[in-house]
């Protein structure tokens, strides 16, 4: 049961479960860490670095974020993303190490496919403007296209929420993400986050897919907050359309 | 532009409540359950309604998801789990000849893709009415998982079928009893056999019902026995209410008196490693029929209750004209009988026919005979 947990754990929460995001990078020498949000640390002029820290052990991945331009009550970032997920798929065909033939016990793709080297490279723009006091709103839009990932089957998605649509691009080549959220401080130590996100994957066995995340968030002090909710989902698979709800929590860390 | 707090809370709610997933991780099922129905897109008008006594062909059999003889990880010797459409198009295409040559009015079927991944999602129920003379359908879950996480399999849902010329009404899901000799985990994704029962609208009959079974096949313990316990309960209900009935399937089960009760060494693998009975074991699981007290004449009562399309004298004269079944690893032809044909009404003198000439669509032969109501 214990594997269970950990492939669950792996392959949810590196797949940037993450409500939160802001076009405004952390300040230098700042540095933030979730259970699930990513790891990101604030470089100075307006730059950051983040990465999926769990995932990295299978699938390593770097962003990098810039402040492009801020006025009025606008911040635009743009993010550019790189992820190497070979070893991580392979070790998805055989997550305890057993050979075919034996029961590959939590295999998630099928141990007979090859995996080939590829990537994926992923650029986003993202706006941010505080819309009334204490409450923001964030847009963005980005496409991803990956790279060597021509030998990969067709037949060796994983048809699983969540997990579709963040591999799509390996599948179809390229996909455009559009998201929004609005992040909301109720008072001292009480806000909301609500979030969209779009996926739009043409080519893939299922080309479209939409998340959305609703979290009540408790700051403790400006060093630790925790946040509780929920994330839905409706996503087009091969096999056709299917909607789920989970939820979903983190605890979050900033220091610096 | 400026949005009240409060909007953003009723946004949530809406959200939260419109949108949420009923299906769970893996169905399970109560004791009794409503099958699925299925209608051909082009509903065949010359099934029609013939006058006066008339006869009934029936048809048996375990199409293997439309695998046909690739080398499957799970029963084949083989290193393959996920097939392509085309590989499975081109399987069914041959079954529904084999159907449609056969020509039977009603079908007994057992391993019907539905929703698979492993077979390309095709609904293999709705395929084959439409790409045969067939009308109608039902259809019984044996294995519904939105993942198997193991092997990759993936998502999951096949089961058995009756197809049929004409309608078919109150067709019910049987649970058949669990393995017990698997750990939780695994039974909780295992499969869940059962025995789907439907009324067909046979011309001038009141009340006709076809019965389809597929038994368990690699219980090591006496699961084997609860489902045919099951099954011979069911039949004897519409026996004993004077309803006619074909029924059949998959029993997983040799013939009573059949020569050799332990496959163990004709279903082996390269790199495993197996004894005959007369080492007293390990044995294959699923090859070997004398894991508990009487197993090889599990089918007696079956036997001496109804009317066999194959009669045990018959098949006891010249077994393998009967075989249906052919070892998984391929190398071997036809070596044993699993798959059975009953009536508690009347074949027709030497009409059954086991079509070993099918051994291109599944590692099952279809069995089929014919009924005859003037009897």
């Amino acid at each position: 049961m214990k594997h269970l947990i950990l492939c669950f754990v792996l392959v949810f929460a590196g797949l940037e479960l993450s409500a939160m995001d802001s076009a405004i990078p952390l300040e230098k020498g700042k540095w933030e860490v979730g259970i699930i949000n990513p790891i990101r640390f604030g470089l100075g002029s307006g730059r950051e670095i983040s990465a999926y820290k769990l995932l990295s052990l299978k699938m390593p991945n770097i962003s990098y974020k810039k402040l492009r331009w801020r006025k009025w009550d606008w911040g635009i970032s743009t993010r550019h993303s790189l992820y190497y997920p070979t070893p991580f798929l392979k070790w998805l065909q055989s997550p305890l190490g057993m050979e075919l033939g034996d029961p590959d016990m939590f295999a998630l793709i099928s141990p007979e496919f090859d995996i080939p080297h590829m990537v994926s490279i992923w650029n986003s723009v993202i706006a941010t403007r505080e819309i009334m006091d204490d409450v923001h709103f964030t847009g963005s839009a980005g496409l991803g296209i990956s790279v060597g990932a021509n030998e990969l089957a067709q037949e060796s998605t994983i048809d699983l929420p969540f997990i579709f649509p963040r591999l799509a691009v390996y599948y179809s080549g390229a996909v455009l993400k559009i998201g929004s959220a609005i992040h909301s401080k109720i008072n001292k130590h009480w806000g909301y986050v609500v979030s969209g996100e779009a996926f739009l994957m043409p080519g893939a066995p299922g080309e479209f897919a939409f998340e959305n995340t609703s979290q009540i968030e408790w700051v403790r002090n400006s060093g630790f907050r925790i946040l509780l909710g929920y994330k839905m989902m409706y996503g087009e698979y091969p096999f056709g359309g299917q909607a789920h709800i989970f939820p979903a929590f983190d605890f979050i860390w900033r220091r610096g | 532009m400026r949005f009240p707090k409060f909007q953003f809370f009723h946004f949530l709610a809406f959200c939260s409540a419109v949108f949420f997933s009923c299906d769970p991780l893996v169905t399970t099922f109560d004791d009794s359950e409503n099958a699925i129905y299925y209608e051909a897109n082009n509903v065949h008008q010359s099934a029609g309604f013939p006058i006066g006594p008339f006869e009934i062909n029936t048809m048996t059999w375990n199409i293997r998801f439309g695998a046909g003889i690739l080398p499957f990880f799970g029963d084949a010797c083989g290193d393959r789990v996920i097939f392509t459409a085309a590989e499975v198009e081109a399987n069914l295409e041959g079954i529904a000849a084999k159907i449609n040559s056969a020509d039977p009015d009603i079908v007994l079927l057992q391993e019907v893709d539905r929703q698979s991944k492993r077979s390309a999602y095709i609904d293999q129920v709705q395929w084959l009415l439409d790409n045969t003379n067939l009308n109608y359908g039902a259809y019984a879950s044996v294995w519904k998982a939105q993942v198997i996480p193991s092997d990759g399999i993936g998502r999951m849902d096949f089961g058995n079928v009756i197809l049929s010329k004409w309608e078919l009404s109150d067709a019910e899901r049987i649970k058949l009893p669990l393995r017990e000799d698997q750990d939780a985990l695994t039974q909780y994704f295992y499969l869940r056999r059962n025995i789907l029962k439907a009324k067909v609208a046979v011309p001038n009959q009141t009340e006709f019902y076809a019965v389809n079974i597929h038994a368990t096949a690699f219980a090591t313990d006496d699961t084997k026995q609860k489902h045919v316990d099951t099954y011979t309960q069911t039949l004897k209900d519409l026996d004993d209410a004077g309803i006619g009935f074909v029924t059949g399937g998959d029993l997983n089960a040799l013939t009573p008196g059949a020569a050799s009760i332990d496959f163990c060494m004709a279903d082996i693998c390269s790199g495993e490693s197996y004894h005959s009975d007369a080492d007293g074991g390990p044995h294959k699981d699923g090859s070997y029929f004398n894991n508990f007290t009487n197993e090889p004449t599990l089918l007696q009562p079956l036997y001496d209750s109804y009317n066999p399309a194959i009669s045990l004298t018959n098949y006891l004269a010249n077994e393998s004209n009967y075989f249906t079944h052919a070892p998984s690893t391929g190398d071997v032809a036809t070596d044993r009988k699993l798959d059975y044909l009953f009536t508690n009404l009347t074949w027709n003198a030497n009409s059954d026919s086991t079509h070993q000439d099918a051994s291109n669509w599944s590692d099952h032969m279809p069995v089929t005979a014919t009924l005859n109501f003037l009897q």
